[in-house]
C-alpha cells in the first residue's frame, strides 16, 4: 500500500507532501501489530558469498514464523568488509523494519582496526543465529597425517610454511595468528581476495594450506587437517584444535542486529520469530546442507559474546600492529 | 583561448594530484619484514610517473596551437542538464522521496530540451514525467524488488 | 556415450528445463541491458526461484540468466554507447561507432552472432576439454597472473594514438584510481579519505556509469541538433546479417571464443579483461587496424565472443575443482550448495547425469540466447529512433537508478556525476577514457599478484624465470617491448612516416 502511495505521489508530480516511502509509519503503531509491512534485512556482504546465501535461507525460513503476512526482503549493502552495511544499519530508522546480519568482522574486528562510524556495542542485539566451521585445509597428498605432525614440520621449518587466507583481519587470518602465538610458530599468511583464489593457490601448489569450510573440501583434491572451531554436523571426521590440547579456537557465527533504540517489544518479536525458525527441522536441514549449524543465543548472550571477542581480537591486532588509535 | 587555458590548468591540477598522492603514499606503514614492497611502493612510482607525464603534457599544451573550443554550442542546455541532475540526486538524498524527485527532474529536462513553454508542452511534460516515474516503479520496485 | 547422451537428453528436454532456460535468457538480457545492472544482480533476483526448483532446472536458469545478462550488456553498449556490464566495455568502441553511422541493427547482429558462437564454443570446451584445461589452469599462479595483466596494460597504450602523452596520463590515473581502498596484502586503507564507501575501492559500476553514461549524455546535449534522434531511417534497424558478413568476422569470433574461454578459467580476471584481450588480439591480427574504434565489425565480434565464452570458461574450474572464479559463478555455486550438492570432482562421480545435463544445457542456453536476442534486439535498436529530448532524461534516470541499485549508495551517484562531468571535459582535451578504465580494471590484478608473488617467493624475482609458463610470458613481453622500441627508432629516423608507436603492440 505504501508503495502505491509513493507512486501516486510521483505521478501527481507536485503533491510532495503525501510522500511516505519506505520505512515510515511504525513509530506510532502498537508493537502488538508488528510486523505490519515487509522487513528489510541488510546483508553487509556482496551477493553470492556464504553470508548472503545463509541470510537468504534464513529470510525465507523465518517468514512462516512471523505473525501476519509480512516477508523479509534481503538487501545487499556490501563494502568495507561489512562496515558500509553496518553503518547503514546504525543510521536506519529503529522501528524493526530494518535489521541486519553481521559476522564477527563487523562488530569485533573492524572497530579495532579502523575508525568506524558506529559503536560496536551500541546496536540492539536480536539473536545469534548460526555457526559455520573454519578448517585448515591441506593438499590431499600433504605429508602430515595429523595436526601434531604439522606442528612438528612447521617448527622444523620456521618461516617456510605459507597458507592462504581471505584477507588481513579475516577470521581465518586472526585465528591462525592466535594459534601461532600460542604454539610459538613462525608461519606466513598470504592474503587472497576470496575463497576461490586461495583454494586455487593450494591446488596449484603455490601455498601449502588454505582456510575454508567443508564445502571447499573434496577428497580427491584436498583434506581438512584441523577444525579451528567446534565440531558441527557434517564435520565429525575432522578433529578440532582442542583435541590436540590447544586452547585457541574460534567459532565463526552470523548474528542479527537492529539499529540502536529499536523498541524492546519489537526486538523480542523478531527474536521469537528467528528462534522458532531455527528450531524448525526443515530449516535445520537446509542449514546443514550449507554446512551451518543453529547457534542460537539470545540478545544478552550475543552482546556478551561480541564484547568478549572485541577484547580478544583487540589483543591480536595490537600484537600485529593492525589496531587503530581508539 | 579558453580551451588552452583549461588544458594547461588541467595539467597543473594533475601535478598537484600527483604531489598529494605521493605524500599520502609516504604515510603508509611498513608491515612485515620489509623483504617485499610495502603498500606505498607502487603508488609512489605512479605519482612520479604522473607528475613527469603532466609536465611534458603541459609543455606540449603551451607549445601547440589552441585546441578546438570545449563547448560546441548549447551552453544553456549543457549547464542546465548538470544542474538539474545534481538537484535531482540532492533532493532524493535529502528527502528520501525518489518518485517526486524523478518526476520533477524528467519534467524539467523535457522543458529544457524542447525549449518550449506552451500549455501543450507543459502537459506533455507532466504526462511524460508521470509515465517515467510509473515505469521506474513497475520495473524496479515491483519486478526487481529494489527499494528506491 | 550415445546412450548417456540420450539419457541426459530426456532429462534435459523437459518443459520445466526449457522454460527455465528461456525465462532466464529473457530476464537476464533485459536486466543486463539496463546500465548499472549486471549479471550478478539478475542472478540474485533469480536465486530464490531456484530454491524450489529441481537442481538441473535451477542451475540452468541461473546460467541462462548469466549468459543473457552478458549479452544484454552489449545491447546498451551498442545502442547507447553505455556498457551495461563491465564485460561490454570494449564493445562500446566499435559497436557504438557502427550504430552512430546509422547501423545499430547490424552492430547488434554482429554482437548476437558472436556472443552465441562464443557461448557454444566455451560449452563444447567445457564438455570435451575440461580436464586438460584445468591441468593448464593449475600451472598458473600469481607470477603468471601478473605478467598477463602486464601484457593487457601494455596493450592499453594502443588505444589512442591521438595524443600519446595524454593516453599515458590516463593509464596512470586509472592505475591510481585502482589503488583506492583496502590494500589486499597489508590490509591498510589507501587514499580512502576516511570513507567506508571507498574501502573496497571506487565502484566500477559507478565509474562506468559516469564516464560512459553521464559523459555521453552531456556530449549529446551539447551537440547542435540535440533535439533529434540518432537514427531516422528504419533501414538501419534490421539485425540480419548476410552469410558473407558472418564469414568475414569468423576469425575474430574464433579468436574471441578461445581467449574468452581460457581467461574465464583464471580466477579473478573475468569477462572485462577477457574481452579486452580478445579485442587487442583481433586488432593486432587485423588487416586494417586503423579502422578499429570506428565501427569495424571485428571490433564487435571479438570481444562479444570472448565475454560469453568467459561464462563457459568460468564453469570449468567450478565443475572440476569447486572454485568459483567470479561473483557470478559464486552465485551458481551457491545454488549447487543450497541443493546439497558440492561442485568438484566428487560431483562428476556422484551425479553424472546432473553434471552432463548442466553442460549440455549450457549449450542450450546459448541457443536460447540467440532466439530471445533475435526477438528482442530490433526493439532495442528502435530506442535510437526516440527523439533525444525524451531519450536523454530517460537514459539519465536509468543510469542513476541502476547505479544506485547496485550498492544502494548515494555516494556512488555523486562519484558517477563527478566522473561524468570531468570525463566530458577530459574527452574534449583528448584524454583517453577507455585507457583509464582498462587500467583501472587491470591495475589491481597486476599490483596484487606481483606483491603476492614476492610474498610467496620470499622477495625473490627469480621466480618469474624459473616457472616455465612465466618464462614464456616474460619472453613475450620482451618481444613486445623490442617491437615498440624498433618502431620508436624508425619513427625518429623517418619523422614524417605514419608509424604509430603503439599499434605494434
Amino acid at each position: 500500500m505504501k508503495k502505491i502511495t509513493a507512486l501516486v505521489a510521483g505521478a501527481a508530480l507536485f503533491l510532495t507532501a503525501c510522500g511516505g516511502t519506505s520505512g515510515s509509519g511504525a513509530s506510532g503503531e502498537d508493537a502488538a501489530d508488528f510486523p505490519s509491512q515487509n522487513i528489510t534485512l541488510y546483508v553487509p556482504y556482496a551477493p553470492g558469498g556464504a553470508t548472503d546465501r545463509t541470510s537468504r535461507i534464513l529470510a525465507e525460513a523465518v517468514e512462516g514464523h512471523l505473525p501476519g503476512e509480512s516477508s523479509i526482503v534481503v538487501e545487499n549493502r556490501a563494502g568495507g568488509g561489512s562496515v558500509v552495511g553496518l553503518s547503514a544499519l546504525w543510521n536506519a530508522k529503529p522501528d524493526g523494519y530494518t535489521i541486519g546480519v553481521t559476522m564477527e568482522t563487523g562488530v569485533a574486528t573492524k572497530p579495532n582496526t579502523e575508525q568506524v562510524t558506529y559503536e560496536y556495542a551500541g546496536f540492539e542485539e536480536i539473536a545469534l543465529l548460526v555457526q559455520s566451521p573454519q578448517i585448515l585445509i591441506v593438499a590431499a597428498d600433504a605429508p602430515w597425517a595429523d595436526f601434531d605432525e604439522w606442528v612438528e614440520y612447521v617448527r622444523a621449518n620456521p618461516g617456510k610454511y605459507k597458507y592462504g587466507h581471505s584477507g588481513i583481519g579475516s577470521i581465518g587470518h586472526l585465528t591462525m595468528e592466535a594459534l601461532s602465538a600460542e604454539l610459538d610458530l613462525d608461519i606466513v599468511g598470504v592474503p587472497f581476495g576470496g575463497g576461490g583464489e586461495s583454494k586455487q593457490a593450494l591446488l596449484s601448489g603455490q601455498t601449502e594450506g588454505d582456510i575454508g569450510s567443508t564445502a571447499d573440501i573434496d577428497p580427491s583434491l584436498n583434506r581438512g587437517l584441523v577444525n579451528l572451531g567446534e565440531t558441527i554436523p557434517g564435520t565429525e571426521d575432522i578433529p578440532v584444535l582442542a583435541d590436540f590440547g590447544v586452547s585457541t579456537g574460534v567459532v565463526p557465527w552470523i548474528g542479527l542486529l537492529a539499529p540502536p533504540e529499536t523498541p524492546e517489544p519489537v526486538v523480542d518479536a523478531l527474536n521469537a520469530a528467528f528462534k522458532s525458525a531455527l528450531e524448525d527441522p526443515a530449516t535445520v536441514e537446509k542449514l546443514e546442507a550449507l554446512d551451518l549449524a543453529p547457534y542460537y543465543h539470545d540478545g544478552d548472550e550475543f552482546e556478551a559474546i561480541i564484547e568478549q571477542r572485541y577484547e580478544e581480537i583487540g589483543a591480536i591486532t595490537d600484537e600485529l600492529g593492525l589496531s587503530v588509535d581508539k | 583561448m579558453l580551451a588552452k587555458t583549461v588544458d594547461a590548468l588541467g595539467c597543473l591540477v594533475l601535478i598537484g594530484l600527483g604531489a598529494w598522492y605521493y605524500s599520502t603514499a609516504t604515510q603508509f606503514q611498513d608491515v612485515g619484514d620489509g623483504s617485499t614492497p610495502s603498500a606505498g611502493y607502487y603508488p609512489k612510482i605512479l605519482a612520479v610517473a604522473l607528475i613527469l607525464l603532466a609536465v611534458v603534457a603541459l609543455a606540449m599544451v603551451l607549445k601547440r596551437p589552441a585546441p578546438p573550443p570545449l563547448v560546441d554550442s548549447q551552453r544553456v542546455k549543457l549547464a542546465g542538464t548538470v544542474v538539474l541532475t545534481v538537484l535531482f540526486v540532492a533532493l532524493w538524498q535529502a528527502t528520501g522521496l525518489f518518485y517526486p524527485a524523478v518526476a520533477l527532474y524528467v519534467f524539467g529536462s523535457l522543458l529544457l530540451y524542447q525549449a518550449s513553454y506552451s500549455p501543450k508542452a507543459l502537459l506533455t511534460g507532466v504526462v511524460f514525467a508521470a509515465a517515467t516515474a510509473a515505469s521506474v516503479y513497475v520495473v524496479f520496485e515491483v519486478l526487481l524488488q529494489i527499494r528506491l | 556415450m550415445t546412450d548417456a547422451f540420450a539419457f541426459v537428453a530426456t532429462e534435459l528436454l523437459t518443459v520445466d528445463v526449457l522454460l527455465a532456460i528461456f525465462f532466464g535468457s529473457f530476464v537476464g538480457m533485459l536486466i543486463g541491458a539496463l546500465p548499472g545492472l549486471g549479471a550478478v544482480l539478475a542472478m540474485v533476483l533469480m536465486l530464490p526461484l531456484t530454491f524450489t526448483m529441481d537442481p538441473m532446472a535451477g542451475i540452468l536458469l541461473l546460467l541462462a540468466t548469466y549468459q543473457g545478462a552478458e549479452y544484454g550488456g552489449s545491447i546498451s553498449a551498442v545502442v547507447l554507447g553505455i556498457p551495461g556490464t563491465p564485460a561490454a566495455l570494449v564493445t562500446v568502441f566499435d559497436g557504438a561507432a557502427m550504430a552512430r553511422e546509422g547501423n545499430p541493427g547490424k552492430a547488434l547482429g554482429y554482437s548476437l552472432v558472436a556472443s552465441t558462437v562464443g557461448g557454444l564454443v566455451s560449452g563444447l570446451l567445457l564438455l570435451g576439454l575440461s580436464v586438460p584445461i584445468v591441468q593448464f589452469a593449475l600451472l598458473l599462479g600469481d607470477p603468471e597472473f601478473f605478467l598477463i595483466a602486464l601484457i593487457g596494460l601494455l596493450a592499453v597504450g594502443s588505444l589512442s594514438s591521438e595524443d600519446v602523452v595524454k593516453s599515458f596520463i590516463a593509464v596512470v590515473l586509472g592505475l591510481m584510481a585502482g589503488t583506492v581502498g583496502l590494500d589486499t596484502i597489508t590490509g591498510e586503507a589507501r587514499f580512502t579519505l576516511g570513507r567506508a564507501e571507498l574501502m573496497e575501492g571506487l565502484g566500477l559500476v559507478a565509474l562506468m556509469a559516469g564516464m560512459f553514461g553521464v559523459a555521453e549524455l552531456l556530449s549529446l546535449v551539447s551537440k547542435k541538433a540535440s533535439g533529434q534522434a540518432y537514427v531516422t531511417s528504419r533501414k538501419g534497424l534490421r539485425t540480419s546479417l548476410t552469410w558473407r558478413e558472418i564469414r568475414s568476422v569468423g576469425r575474430s569470433i574464433t579468436l574471441g571464443s578461445g581467449i574468452g574461454s581460457l581467461v574465464g578459467v583464471i580466477p579473478g580476471m573475468g569477462a572485462g579483461p577477457s574481452s579486452w584481450f580478445a579485442y587487442s588480439a583481433a586488432k593486432k591480427w587485423s588487416k586494417s587496424p586503423q579502422t578499429f574504434g570506428k565501427g569495424n565489425p571485428d571490433g564487435i565480434a571479438a570481444p562479444e565472443a570472448a565475454n560469453n565464452a568467459t561464462v563457459g570458461g568460468a564453469m570449468i574450474p567450478l565443475l572440476s575443482l569447486g572454485i568459483p572464479g567470479s561473483p557470478s559463478v559464486a552465485i551458481i555455486m551457491g545454488a549447487f550448495i543450497i541443493h546439497g550438492l558440492q561442485p568438484g570432482p566428487g560431483l562428476f562421480e556422484a551425479e553424472p547425469t546432473l553434471v552432463y545435463g548442466i553442460i549440455y544445457g549450457f549449450l542450450l542456453t546459448s541457443v536460447a540466447m540467440f532466439i530471445v536476442g533475435k526477438l528482442l534486439t530490433t526493439g532495442f535498436a528502435r530506442i535510437l529512433t526516440v527523439s533525444n529530448a525524451y531519450l536523454i532524461p530517460l537514459v539519465m534516470v536509468s543510469i542513476i537508478v541502476g547505479t544506485f541499485a547496485s550498492r544502494y549508495l548515494f555516494f556512488d551517484l555523486w562519484i558517477a556525476l563527478a566522473a561524468g562531468v570531468v570525463t566530458a571535459l577530459a574527452v574534449k582535451l583528448r584524454y583517453s577514457v577507455a585507457a583509464f578504465i582498462l587500467a583501472f580494471i587491470l591495475g589491481p590484478i597486476a599490483e596484487v599478484s606481483l606483491r603476492r608473488t614476492l610474498v610467496l617467493s620470499d622477495g625473490s624475482f627469480s621466480v618469474f624465470l624459473t616457472r616455465p609458463l612465466s618464462l614464456a610470458l616474460v619472453i613475450l613481453i620482451a618481444v613486445i617491448l623490442a617491437l615498440i622500441a624498433y618502431s620508436v627508432i624508425r619513427r625518429a629516423t623517418k619523422p614524417r612516416a605514419e608509424v604509430d608507436v603503439m599499434t605494434t603492440v
